[in-house]
C-alpha cells in the first residue's frame, strides 16, 4: 500500500502551530481548549516516532488516538514540575508495548509501510535504497533501542527526558541509544578502521 | 585515550556534533576517527529525513475523534462511577468470565473450608491437630480442661483397645499422644485457681490410670513393645498427677 509520503520538514508547516505551548496549570484543571492545543502541539511528534516504532500507520494512528485519550483521563493528576512532552512519550510507550504484545499473542505481523518505495527518477533511486537500507537496519533493532535512537533522534531528546519517556534511568536511556548507534554501524557495514 | 575509546565516547553521545574537549582534541589530530565521527553523524541526519507515511487523519480531525471518544466514555461524569466503560463486547466479556472463575473458586474454597476434616488418627499430627482444635474450640478455661480430661480418656480407652490386638504401632501412637496431653496440655491449665476441683478429680483418675496401665503392661510381658509403651502411659499419668497434686497443695 503506497502512502503519500511528506518528509519531516515540511510536515512542521502543515501543523504550522496555531501550536501554541500547551499551558500546564490549565490543563490540571482538564480545560479542554488547553487539552486541543496539547493534541495540535504534540500530535504530529507523536505519531511520528510511533508511525516509525511500528511500520504501520494504522496501528499508529491508534496508538496516539489512545495515547491522547489516556492522557486527558490522567492529566488532573499532573504535578507542576512534569515534563509534559516526556510524560505524553511515556503514556505513548506503554501504549505500543501492549500493541507489541498484542501482536506477539495474536502471532500476526503487520506489514511494514511506513516507506514509500515507490520507484522513482533515477537519481532517486539510490537515495530511496540507501533509506530502504537504513530502514530495514533500524526495524531489525530491539525495540527499546530503537524507541530510545529515535526519541534521541528526531526528538533530539536529552537522555534525561528519554529516561522519563521511556519510563528507565538516564544510563540505561544512554546505554541504548549507544548500542543502537553500535548496532546500526555493524549492520550497514560501516567498518571501523584499525585503531591506532 | 586511543580511537576505540574516542569511538566509544561518540557513540555514546548525547550530541555528536558537541563532544568533550578531551575527545574533540583527538578528532582534531585523528583524521580516522574524524571520519567515523563523521559517518555517524551521517547516518543520524539521515535516520532523521526519513520518510514517514502522512498521517490518515488530519490533526483538527484527530482532535475530533479524541474529543469524540472521551465524550463517550463520558469520562468525568460522575465522580462516583469511575469505571472505565468498554468500547469491545470482547473485553466485556473476559471480565465476566473473569468474575465468574473468581466466584466460582471463592465458592469451592468456601464450601472446602465448611466440611469437616477427618481426623488423621494414624499420626502424630493428625492426632495434634484434633487435639488442638477441641481445647482451642471451648471458650473458657472449665471448658477447656474438660475438653482435656475428655481427650484423655478417649486415648486411654484406645490404648487399652490397641494393646488388647497387640497392635504395637497404635499403642506406641497412644503413648506419644497422651505424653504430650498430659505434660504441655496439664501445664497450660494447672495454674488456673478455678479449676482446683476439677483437677483433684483428674489426679485421683490418673493414680487410677497409672496403676491400671502398669498391670496390662505386666499383661503384656510376651509383648515388649506394647509393654514399653504401656509402661509410658502409666508413667505419664503418675508423673501428671504428681505435678496436679504439687499444684493443688502450693
Amino acid at each position: 500500500m503506497a502512502h503519500k509520503v511528506v518528509k519531516p520538514e515540511t510536515k512542521l508547516a502543515i501543523f504550522q502551530p496555531a501550536a501554541l505551548e500547551p499551558n500546564l496549570a490549565r490543563l490540571v484543571q482538564g480545560d479542554r481548549e488547553a487539552f486541543a492545543q496539547l493534541v495540535m502541539f504534540y500530535n504530529e511528534s507523536l505519531y511520528r516516532w510511533v508511525a516509525r516504532l511500528t511500520g504501520n500507520s494504522h496501528a499508529a494512528e491508534d496508538l496516539v488516538q489512545d495515547t491522547f485519550v489516556r492522557a486527558y483521563q490522567a492529566i488532573t493528576r499532573l504535578r507542576p514540575d512534569t515534563n509534559l512532552k516526556a510524560w505524553l512519550f511515556r503514556i505513548a510507550h506503554n501504549a505500543y508495548a501492549n500493541w507489541v504484545r498484542n501482536r506477539k499473542g495474536r502471532n500476526s505481523l503487520l506489514p511494514v509501510e511506513v516507506l514509500d518505495t515507490q520507484a522513482g527518477p533515477e537519481e532517486l533511486a539510490q537515495e530511496n535504497e540507501t533509506s530502504l537500507r537504513l530502514q530495514q537496519a533500524i526495524d531489525k533493532l530491539p525495540e527499546e533501542w530503537k524507541a530510545a535512537l529515535l526519541l534521541r533522534i528526531q526528538e533530539d531528546m536529552a537522555f534525561r527526558e528519554m529516561a522519563i519517556a521511556l519510563g528507565t534511568t538516564e544510563e540505561t536511556a544512554r546505554w541504548r541509544v549507544y548500542k543502537a548507534r553500535q548496532k546500526l554501524m555493524e549492520t550497514l557495514e560501516i567498518k571501523r578502521e584499525d585503531p591506532r | 585515550m586511543n580511537c576505540n575509546q574516542i569511538r566509544e565516547q561518540i557513540l555514546c553521545a548525547e550530541n555528536i556534533g558537541k563532544l568533550q574537549k578531551e575527545v574533540a582534541q583527538h578528532l582534531q589530530a585523528c583524521p580516522t576517527c574524524r571520519v567515523y565521527q563523521s559517518t555517524v553523524q551521517k547516518m543520524e541526519m539521515q535516520i532523521g529525513q526519513l520518510q514517514v507515511a502522512e498521517p490518515l487523519h488530519s490533526s483538527h480531525i484527530r482532535l475530533k475523534n479524541i474529543e469524540g471518544r472521551l465524550d463517550r466514555r463520558n469520562v468525568f461524569a460522575s465522580p462516583l462511577f469511575k469505571f472505565r466503560r468498554f468500547e469491545k463486547e470482547r473485553g466485556r466479556q473476559k471480565l465476566s468470565v473473569a468474575v465468574a472463575l473468581v466466584a466460582f473458586l471463592f465458592a469451592v474454597v468456601g464450601g472446602l473450608m465448611l466440611i469437616p476434616k477427618p481426623i488423621d488418627r494414624e499420626s502424630i499430627a493428625g492426632l495434634r491437630a484434633y487435639k488442638e482444635s477441641s481445647i482451642n474450640r471451648a471458650n473458657s478455661q472449665e471448658k477447656k480442661w474438660q475438653a482435656m480430661v475428655r481427650l484423655a480418656k478417649e486415648a486411654r480407652t484406645d490404648a487399652i483397645v490397641f494393646a488388647a490386638r497387640n497392635d504395637t504401632v497404635h499403642v506406641k501412637l497412644m503413648a506419644d499422644y497422651l505424653e504430650e496431653l498430659l505434660q504441655k496440655d496439664v501445664d497450660k491449665l494447672i495454674s488456673v485457681r478455678e479449676l482446683r476441683e476439677q483437677m483433684l478429680d483428674f489426679a485421683i483418675e490418673l493414680g487410677r490410670s497409672e496403676s491400671e496401665f502398669q498391670r496390662l503392661a505386666s499383661l503384656h510381658s510376651s509383648s515388649p513393645e506394647v509393654a514399653d509403651s504401656l509402661v509410658r502411659i502409666a508413667m505419664a499419668s503418675k508423673d501428671a498427677e504428681l505435678r496436679l497434686r504439687r499444684a493443688l497443695q502450693a
